[in-house]
């Protein structure tokens, strides 16, 4: 069961980077994501059972991904549209494309060859897909453009005065980071064994607590790149998660935990100095008594 | 030669009447030229640099910088000769980015949209960029921006500025925000800058005693006009309180 729960944590580990991209370097709050890897998810499926080989459908889940990023982008960009209206409108968009993608809300995959039909553990192949991905963003993130993308979000005027045009940066950083939610997203559906027009919903708000949980645990660890405190955050929390459910907790009560978790780590940060303060009294008091 | 010809601006206020902040505006600036623009608020002082760099559109006349028409380029194009110091600290270098990763990002002007290594350049090349500065920003060279002081923030933006060797440089009141010690060791930095890289420079600043100690030239605007066109002798001659009645007459 942990491998699974480790299995399951490695495949999202994906998504959670794509979110990193738009969240963390391009400072956006690309409400898309949901629809995304739910794309992604529905592309695969669809392509697995017209006969296509794994990797056609996991290509054409990415670029559908990159298409849907493109799309919020030329919204925010071209149409002037707040980042967060744009990717509300086309998450929105993105659920009705599914269902037409599929034809219905779920299509399983049981009895279709897909990644995880051959020998090799899910854990491992799930594991090279998650290094090869961090590896790549890794060093895509030292390029010029890869610094690009990371100064959008840091400072826009400044690199408008490099001149380097924001607009084309963020779509591109949309694209990237759809792109990757999708190839999750497809994933995800072959490891599960099914496909289901509403497998995003929370993906967003998971892939954010997954990004926090990483980077407070981990921000001491100075030999970590940003990029593996989030693979290894997404892990802890879906453990997290595993360990709440095999305590009894209902599974309609996850959102609750996970929104709570995100409140705590964040809300960890501005309370400790208070925390620290209390106790900090109540050990002069005992000196004092 | 900067040649800045007939040059007129207008907004609209908020009750829909034109406003004409920069009036038939013409100046001529010679190569290598450090020129402090002074004048009160509202007289277009940073709506002349904002032109220059493509920021805002004049509503007519036109800026050529030796045979090239400037405001026939888009902004991202002017950004090859043309630098900007902004007012604000934190607006010239990337925060959560160490200081190394912005000079990198400096000397990478016009060339970053590429998927070759950014930060390629040598420790002693990035130092040597620094060897101007007495704020001690080499040994922070891998300290997050964010956690340098506001003269530090302004030395590096200066030097990133810089790097690239523009043509032009446009300091919009970039010592404001600072003490003035640290001020008057940023206006250091900024007339060594300017004089080794022999950059024509036009910097907007409200410090009276700063414009008549730097630069070789003192422009007054006064709504939208040249009111005070001074170098040479006729700037040294110029004391603060001449000004500040010049300021007086035309207000």
């Amino acid at each position: 069961m942990l491998m699974s729960v480790g299995t399951q944590g490695l495949v999202l580990g994906l998504m959670v980077l794509g979110v990193y991209i738009s969240y963390r370097l391009l400072n956006l709050a690309d409400m898309s994501v949901d629809g995304s890897f739910a794309l992604g998810g529905a592309v695969v499926a669809a392509s697995l059972n017209a006969g296509l080989p794994p990797a056609a459908g996991i290509l054409l889940a990415l670029s559908s991904g990159m298409a849907a990023g493109f799309v919020t982008g030329i919204l925010q960009v071209k149409l002037k549209i707040s980042s967060l209206l744009s990717g509300i409108l086309v998450m929105g968009a993105l659920y009705s494309i599914n269902l037409r993608i599929m034809g219905r809300a779920n299509i399983p995959l049981f009895n279709t060859k897909h990644l995880f039909s051959s020998e090799l553990s899910p854990i491992i192949i799930a594991l090279v897909l998650a290094a090869a991905c961090k590896l790549l963003l890794d060093q895509f993130l030292k390029t010029g453009l890869g610094y690009a993308v990371k100064a959008v979000g840091d400072n826009p005027q400044m690199v408008s005065s490099l001149g380097i045009k924001i607009g084309s940066i963020k779509i591109f950083g949309l694209m990237l980071s759809n792109g990757l939610i999708a190839l999750s997203g497809s994933i995800m559906a072959q490891f599960q064994g099914f496909a289901d027009a509403s497998m995003g919903i929370g993906t967003l708000v998971l892939g954010i607590a997954s990004i926090i949980i990483g980077q407070t645990l981990l921000k001491k660890v100075r030999f970590l790149k940003e990029t593996s405190m989030i693979l290894i955050g997404t892990i802890i929390y879906q453990l997290t998660i595993f360990a709440v459910m095999n305590r009894g907790m209902a599974a309609s009560d996850m959102k609750l935990l996970t929104s709570a978790a995100i409140v705590l780590f964040l809300g960890a940060g501005q309370l400790k100095p208070g925390i620290n303060a209390v106790f900090r009294k109540r050990g002069l008091s005992h000196a004092k008594n | 030669m900067l040649k800045i010809n007939c040059l007129t601006k207008s907004f609209t206020n908020p009750y829909g009447e034109p406003n004409k902040v920069l009036s038939n505006l013409s100046i001529t600036i010679n190569d290598g030229e450090f020129v402090s623009i002074i004048g009160s608020n509202g007289t277009g002082k940073s709506t002349l640099l904002n032109i220059i760099s493509g920021l805002i559109k004049e509503s007519s006349g036109e800026i050529s910088l030796n045979d090239m028409t400037l405001t026939a380029l888009p902004e991202h194009s002017r950004t090859r000769i043309i630098s900007r110091v902004f007012q604000d600290p934190a607006a010239g270098a990337c925060p959560s980015m160490t200081v190394r990763e912005n000079l990198s990002l400096a000397l990478n002007k016009g060339k970053l949209l590429n998927l070759k290594r950014c930060l390629r350049h040598s420790t002693e090349t990035l130092e040597g960029l620094l060897e101007c500065i007495s704020l001690d920003l080499k040994k922070y060279m891998d300290v997050k921006v964010k956690y340098l002081s506001g003269g530090q923030r302004q030395a590096l933006a200066l030097v990133m500025a810089s790097a690239s060797n523009p043509q032009v440089m446009l300091l919009d009141e970039h010592t404001a925000a600072l003490d003035p010690k640290t001020s008057n060791e940023i206006m250091d930095l900024t007339d060594s800058i300017v004089r080794e890289k022999n950059i024509t420079t036009l910097m907007v600043t409200h410090n009276l005693k700063h414009a008549l100690t730097y630069g070789d030239r003192l422009i007054m605007l006064h709504k939208g006009e040249v009111v005070l066109d001074a170098r040479g002798e006729e700037k040294k001659s110029l004391t603060i309180e001449t000004i500040l009645e010049k300021f007086e007459y035309e207000i």
